[in-house]
């Protein structure tokens, strides 16, 4: 047996493995189960209902005001309201027919009135100025990019708010949950393995009749092996349910996706599909980085729980420290930690989140293949140092 | 040949001081000493598991990592991961020394294979101390340390071990060190007693 294969037998036969990966999958399960619950609330025609019970309110108090201010009928502010109430009952006008034409299936008009719409409220929301109307103005240019592109490409609507769609639905779990949850996981796991062979402090695998860097590339496999395909299996198993519910949705369904450019976000949509394979690259390489620091640490602290815990506060810890530290978000693009959200990163939403430029997915592909090399470099030198002595 | 040359260890304490012995093929070499005055530490520092303060040690003329496949050494049961079955780590023993010892007649000596397949979280200390003196066996290494490895072996399984034992020194020319407390029962033809007492490690007469 190779010591490539009997450190994978000490990762499948501890039962801690299947015991967190199940956890996790009960975690994101419930996940699931509460966004199909939620998710006709998220519908295109659900939007427009909501739209069109909130502009009948306006309209309903827009024509209480025109009663009570009937004799001052040659007033700006009687103009102006009765403008106001013909304004939103062609709204509903647009979102009735959103409704008519989403229940159809007739996506291409649907998304047109959408666009049309988002295209109204941009040329409003342009004239804010505060910092209100920024955000106000990026979330309207996000939606009107989003059926622009829906507008061309008619695919049928899926929710992205609470998603159920095979691909939508993992989107959302490594944008919100995984990044954190997984990277707990695969540390607690990845600690485990790497500081197996340490007793009393004792290096015990420098007993095994092995080059040291065969020792070293073995122990990174194993991890990688065991990172990455718990983390493909958990995605597996939870697109495969998502897809047997609701589809796989479509690869071609547009994803939001922005950067800050010379101070101001640039926004644009791009495939789901293309997405995701920038995602994946990122995330692979999160994965390896996290094996290679978990096998430096265990070759300084040669213990478990030490190792653990330094872990944990370099890994999530910095990644959570750079949302509170402000000074550290100037920094953060080249700290690997921040690349833990592949999602966030791809898209766009951190750089914009952190107002910074260089945090992209080149900076990312960067950052993560130089700290590999670095600590590869360094877990190379303590062997050599090691040996020396 | 293991020639240890002028060696001196210190941990918390000093524990051995300038010690030179030679310690040759086809023969058994027992090192008593009282509880806590460095047996454990001397096999430690020969594996290079713990550096010595001054000296040095060549298996075969080598240094001993660059020679690693001729000697075997499992301290203790502790070292054993418990999720893992005797057929792992025997496999994995064989493959790594690049043994040509028949495994399955190895299973039979001390009884292993009663729960080769079983995880070893369920063996008694017993069992585990079983496993560690068949990984020894299926290693084929030509350097045996083995540290206090009749620990939790009742006197039947004590007897058979030390018989083999005596076969691998005369038989295969084996070089076998070990440290014990039971000292009186070790009955193996070419034997030599070294004892380690305030720093100093010698042979003594029979």
């Amino acid at each position: 047996m190779s010591y490539l294969a009997f450190q994978l037998k000490k990762v499948f036969k501890n039962k801690l493995t299947p015991v967190c990966l199940a956890i996790l999958l009960l975690l994101m399960g419930t996940v699931l189960f509460m966004n199909v619950r939620t998710n006709p609330q998220f519908s295109l025609q659900a939007g427009a209902k909501s739209e069109i019970a909130y502009r009948q309110k306006e309209i309903n108090r827009q024509q209480r005001l025109l009663k009570h201010d009937k004799q001052k009928s040659k007033t700006e502010v009687y103009h102006d309201t009765k403008a106001a109430i013909k304004q939103n009952q062609d709204a509903v006008k647009q979102d009735k027919q959103v409704q008519k034409a989403a229940n159809k299936g007739n996506w291409r008009k649907a998304y047109t009135i959408m666009w049309q719409q988002k295209k109204q409220e941009q040329t409003i929301s342009s004239n804010g100025q505060d910092l209100a109307g920024i955000n106000s103005r990026i979330n309207v240019e996000k939606k009107l990019q989003f059926f622009n592109y829906l507008h061309h490409e008619p695919l049928p609507y899926e929710s992205q708010d609470m998603p159920v769609t095979g691909w939508q639905f993992l989107l959302q779990l490594n944008q919100q949950y995984l990044p954190y949850v997984f990277t707990l996981v695969a540390l607690f796991l990845l600690t485990l393995l790497l500081t197996d062979s340490y007793h009393q402090k004792l290096d015990t695998a420098q007993l095994l009749p092995l080059e040291k860097n065969n020792l070293m590339i073995s122990n990174t496999i194993a991890g990688i092996v065991l990172t990455l395909g718990s983390f493909l299996a958990i995605n597996l198993v939870l697109f495969i349910v998502a897809s047997l519910i609701y589809g796989t949705g479509s690869l071609a369904f547009p994803y939001i996706v922005g950067q800050y450019t010379g101070g101001r976000p640039l926004i644009e949509c791009i495939s789901t599909g293309s997405f995701i394979i920038k995602v994946i690259v990122l995330q692979v390489l999160t994965f390896i980085f996290e094996v290679v620091l978990v096998q430096f640490l265990a070759r300084i602290f040669r213990d478990k729980l030490p190792a653990l815990l330094i872990a944990i506060l370099l890994v999530p810890g910095l990644n959570i420290a750079t949302m509170i530290v402000e000074p550290l978000r100037k920094i953060c693009a080249w700290l690997p930690m921040t690349y833990l959200n592949a999602v966030d990163i791809v898209s766009g939403n951190l750089g914009m989140n952190y107002q910074n430029v260089q945090l992209n997915y080149t900076s990312g592909l960067l950052t993560l293949c130089c700290s590999i090399l670095i600590i590869t470099i360094m877990i190379l030198l303590s062997s050599y140092i090691k040996y020396k002595e | 040949m293991l020639t240890v040359q002028n060696l001196s260890l210190k941990t918390r304490q000093p524990i051995l001081h300038d010690f030179s012995y030679q310690f040759a093929p086809g023969q058994f070499y027992q090192i008593a000493a009282e509880n806590g005055s460095g047996k454990t530490s001397f096999l430690r520092a020969v594996t290079d598991l713990i550096p010595a303060s001054s000296g040095k040690v060549l298996l075969d003329g080598k240094p001993y990592a660059k020679n690693k496949r001729k000697l075997f050494f499992f301290e203790s049961n502790e070292w054993l991961n418990v999720n893992l079955t005797s057929l792992d780590y025997l496999k994995f023993v064989k493959r790594q020394w690049h043994s040509n010892v028949d495994l399955d007649q190895e299973l039979d000596l001390l009884g292993v294979r009663e729960y080769v397949k079983v995880p070893i979280k369920k063996y008694s200390l017993g069992m585990k101390q079983k496993l560690i003196v068949a990984m020894y066996l299926v290693s084929g290494a030509e350097y045996y340390l083995m540290d206090e490895i009749t620990n939790g072996l009742d006197e039947e399984s004590r007897a058979i071990l030390y018989e083999r034992l005596n076969n691998e020194v005369t038989q295969r020319n084996k070089c076998i060190i070990l440290t014990s407390h039971y000292s009186s029962e070790i009955k193996v033809n070419n034997l030599h007693r070294l004892v380690l007492h305030k720093q100093k490690m010698h042979e003594v007469k029979q």
